[in-house]
């Protein structure tokens, strides 16, 4: 198993040693969900794991590995990023004194390198007893060792003591860790150090000794829990004595400067403003003008035509001809909105994503947006979800689970269920926005509410926003293959969600066509419609739009090719549907993630927010074009 | 063992009050005060007296004390009750560095709350010629300042949290912006934190990053800022 802080390359190491894709970026927090592979030329499985500091879990992330970690896996390999050995070799003294058996990987070499850093491999290998590997993940070097080191040291079980702390601590720790009968995942050495450092989660496994009323009693000793980190600490330090040698390197570099520039804060509104603007002309411009454009038409010519042509020749039953292709058809309609329409939008804004992301710039934006965040009771930590929304809401919730607190997280979903357009909504609305005016109309409705939203609901749930602290990675230059492998990871997870959803939902409107149910519930929905001023087909969309936002959308997209609206229709439509309740499968993860009660809570504010605030659009423009 | 060590501590604490300030001494426990002889902090004869050794050892227990004191009263704003239970605690764990930034921060005081005089410690002796604070909240800090951290304040929740990001005591950081986060670089990694968190982590500042004999440094340090404070 794959262990190690944020950010250091566990999962370019997990590609290399097993071929399958964890989600890698140049950003702290990406791997969610933990994943599994086997290992290339060997018959071993490897887990990736979020990324953790310490023993001491704090986010959901962290307790994620821990719990793990805690499983006792065979092997431990220790990820640590070269540059800053230093820091994260604590954690490794830890795992070794919990008696894992360990494997040390010194990844990202070369940007060590570049600092002037040189790290005596050997000579650590010799101090700790454990092997030590230098990678360069990115280039796929030094994997064959690791791999090799892999197969020799799988069942070894190292007891090594590698942590001498002062006498003091140390007859405490003795003390408490004979008063520990029962067997743990780690030694009770480490146990004793972890509650001694007043780790509440260690004291809570304690919590069924017999001699717990004594250990606590030991425990109570009003000591700092850094005092004895900071030990640790100081006997890495004391580890890497001779080994870590430092040259002086140049400085001033080119991608030194733009790194610089990129926290400089008269750069970097600007700049965030130009990453934003780079999206859109990517996934906005490209994706859901040009190539929509280009694959639709051809889907019309090539395929719908022929093939309503063929039925209507040579199948009799209508209603089976409507299953396949008409109107609202598997093949005309669902795979049409998936292809023509989804495909390029989704496609390149995650390319566009993915770049940003490998570049490192992410984490800096998040910096850049802390205080505003702070506003509406989130965290910079907060922009990751909501850019990731912008191209898929579902995934976006997902991730939310990356963020610290309950209340953030609930901020965070609501935020994405009400306001935050997916890349095929976004698209679409720019595709249909008449002209530009009716677009900034849009976005500043859209963030006015976002922004109300955000304000009251921060004032309304209690807990408080987390501390913002972020690891900013060096600004890197795009890695061609990287950005490819990410974008066809995710194209791959959001296809296999899509792709039946849109078969589906069209099977689910032929039944309901064939059974008339449909008829009551457009209905239904007509009414609310037209009370914001929307044609009866709206009710249509709407129901459209819940079963997948983004085929909500492209409904809307015909209708208004169709030139069936107005104006000031096509606006209330857009700020309609972009704040309608998200689509069935963000809102079955939004219960999932949140809770049903919290889930159905947000899915009918979303419901009020959207309706009220499309009447409320529809009077106002009625007011200025009359 | 370690009780035994709070005992030993306390009996040299009365001893010494009861040497300077009028403080009677009574029921002392007689294998406490056989193991402070053999430890030769402590004479016997006409009533107990201290060695150069334990007057020193007794010196800082009660400067300790009273600086705890001092603390929890001026900056924790705590009542009189818990101050002298917590005070007792703290004069046995407090390490040199600590005791330290303690003072400084504090600036020096020379008397404790209820108006008994704080033995002077090395950095009090420093102190007398400093005007300006060297321990500053990272949030007070400007771009380009660096520094050593000292100790953070807050709540166990924040202490954990900060510890687990590596934000240890002893790390040198260099603070590299202030606006709209604050950035500050430890080691070869550039971090961004929010004012809160800044706020919450107290750091001793240096005037410019020489590595070594940051003794000297510190002093031209405050040399340096001592003119600049004149200056306003």
């Amino acid at each position: 198993m794959l262990v190690g802080s944020p950010n250091v390359g566990k999962s370019l190491i997990f590609h290399a040693l097993t071929g399958k894709y964890a989600t890698v970026s140049n950003y702290p927090g990406t791997t969610v969900d933990i994943t599994r592979g086997k290992i290339k030329g060997a018959d071993f499985s490897l887990i990736d794991t979020p990324g953790m500091y310490s023993f001491i879990a704090i986010t959901e992330e962290e307790k994620v590995a821990r719990r793990i970690l805690f499983d006792r896996p065979d092997l431990v390999i220790h990820v640590v990023d070269a540059k800053n050995i230093e820091r994260m070799l604590p954690f490794t003294l830890q795992l070794i004194e919990a008696s894992f058996n360990v494997i040390l990987v010194l990844n990202a070499m070369d940007e060590a390198e570049r600092l002037g850093i040189e790290i005596d491999a050997e000579s650590l290998e010799a101090k700790l007893g454990i092997p030590v590997v230098k990678t360069i993940a990115t280039q796929k070097k030094g994997i064959d060792r690791l791999r090799e080191l892999i197969k020799t040291n799988k069942f070894k079980n190292p007891e090594k003591e590698v942590i001498k702390l002062n006498s003091d601590f140390e007859e405490r720790i003795e003390k408490v860790s004979k008063l520990i009968e029962k067997e743990y995942p780690i030694s009770k050495r480490m146990l004793s150090i972890l509650a001694l450092a007043g780790d509440s989660d260690t004291i809570e496994m304690l919590r069924n000794e017999s001699n717990f009323d004594e250990i606590k009693r030991l425990l109570e000793t009003g000591v700092k829990s850094y005092e004895i980190f900071k030990k640790i600490q100081d006997q890495a330090n004391e580890y890497l004595e001779g080994i870590v040698k430092r040259r002086e390197y140049e400085r001033g570099g080119l991608r030194e400067r733009i790194t610089e520039l990129s926290i400089n804060p008269y750069f970097s509104f600007p700049m965030a403003l130009l990453s934003l603007y780079m999206i859109y002309l990517f996934a906005g411009v490209l994706g859901a003008q040009i190539l929509v454009d280009l694959i639709e038409t051809a889907y019309e010519d090539y395929i719908n035509v022929p093939l309503n042509n063929f039925l209507t020749a040579y199948v009799e039953n209508y209603w089976l001809r409507e299953l396949i292709g008409g109107e609202y058809g598997v093949v005309t309609l669902g795979i049409r909105y998936a292809v023509a329409i989804i495909f390029p939008i989704v496609t390149t804004f995650f390319i566009a994503f993915s770049i940003l992301e490998d570049s490192g710039y992410l984490p800096r934006l998040a910096a850049l947006l802390d205080t505003a965040f702070k506003k509406i009771g989130l965290s910079g930590r907060a922009v990751i979800p909501l850019l990731l929304g912008l191209g898929c809401g579902t995934m976006a919730t997902i991730v939310t689970r990356t963020l610290e607190t309950r209340k953030e997280r609930v901020i965070a979903t609501l935020m994405l269920a009400v306001g935050i357009p997916c890349s095929a909504q976004l698209g679409v609305m720019m595709g249909i926005a008449p002209d530009f005016l009716a677009l900034l109309m849009w976005i500043s409705i859209i963030s006015v509410v976002m922004l109300a939203v955000g304000k009251a609901a921060s004032k309304t749930l209690k807990g408080e926003a987390s501390l913002f602290f972020i690891e900013l990675p060096p600004l890197r230059v795009p890695n061609l293959s990287n950005v490819v492998f990410k974008t066809v990871t995710r194209l791959e997870w959001y296809f296999k969600e899509v792709m039946p959803i849109f078969v589906l939902v069209s099977v689910v409107i032929w039944i309901g066509r064939l059974t008339k149910v449909f008829d009551l519930v457009v209905d239904a929905l007509a009414y609310p419609s037209q009370l914001i001023g929307l044609p009866k087909e709206a009710g249509l969309i709407l129901l459209y739009g819940f079963f997948r936002r983004d085929y909500g959308a492209a409904g809307l997209f015909d209708l208004a090719a169709k030139g069936l609206m107005s104006y000031s229709q096509i606006i209330v439509a857009m700020v309609t549907l972009t704040l309608f309740v998200p689509c069935v499968a963000q809102f079955g993860v939004m219960c999932k993630e949140r809770g049903l009660k919290t889930g159905l809570a947000i899915f009918f504010i979303a419901i009020s927010i959207a309706f009220s605030v499309g009447y409320l659009t529809n009077v106002l423009l009625n007011f200025m074009y009359r | 063992m370690r009780e035994r060590r709070e005992d030993a501590e306390n009996l040299l604490k009365e001893i010494w009050l009861s040497l300077h300030e009028n403080f009677e001494l009574k029921d002392v426990d007689e294998s406490l005060k056989e193991y402070l002889i053999k430890e030769g902090l402590v004479k016997a004869g006409n009533g107990l007296t201290l060695t150069e050794e334990g007057e020193k050892r007794a010196r800082k227990i009660i400067r300790l004390h009273r600086l705890a004191e001092r603390l929890l009263n001026d900056i924790l704003g705590m009542g009189e009750s818990q101050i002298e239970e917590s005070a007792c605690r703290f004069e046995h764990i407090i390490s040199d560095e600590v005791e330290e930034a303690i003072c400084t921060l504090l600036g020096h005081p020379t008397v404790c709350p209820h108006g008994s005089s704080i033995p002077p410690g090395d950095c009090c002796v420093k102190g007398e010629r400093e005007v300006g604070r060297i321990i500053f909240r990272l949030s007070e800090l400007s771009p380009g300042d660096e520094g050593v951290i000292k100790y953070v304040v807050g709540g166990k929740d924040l202490s954990d949290k900060v510890v687990s990001f590596g934000l240890l005591p002893g790390e040198r950081l260099k603070v590299i912006r202030v606006f709209p986060s604050f950035i500050i670089q430890i080691g070869n990694t550039q971090f961004a934190l929010d004012k809160d968190l800044a706020a919450a982590i107290f750091v001793l500042k240096h005037e410019n990053n020489r590595k070594n004999d940051t003794k000297v440094e510190e002093k031209t340090g405050f040399f340096r800022r001592r003119k600049r404070f004149r200056g306003k």
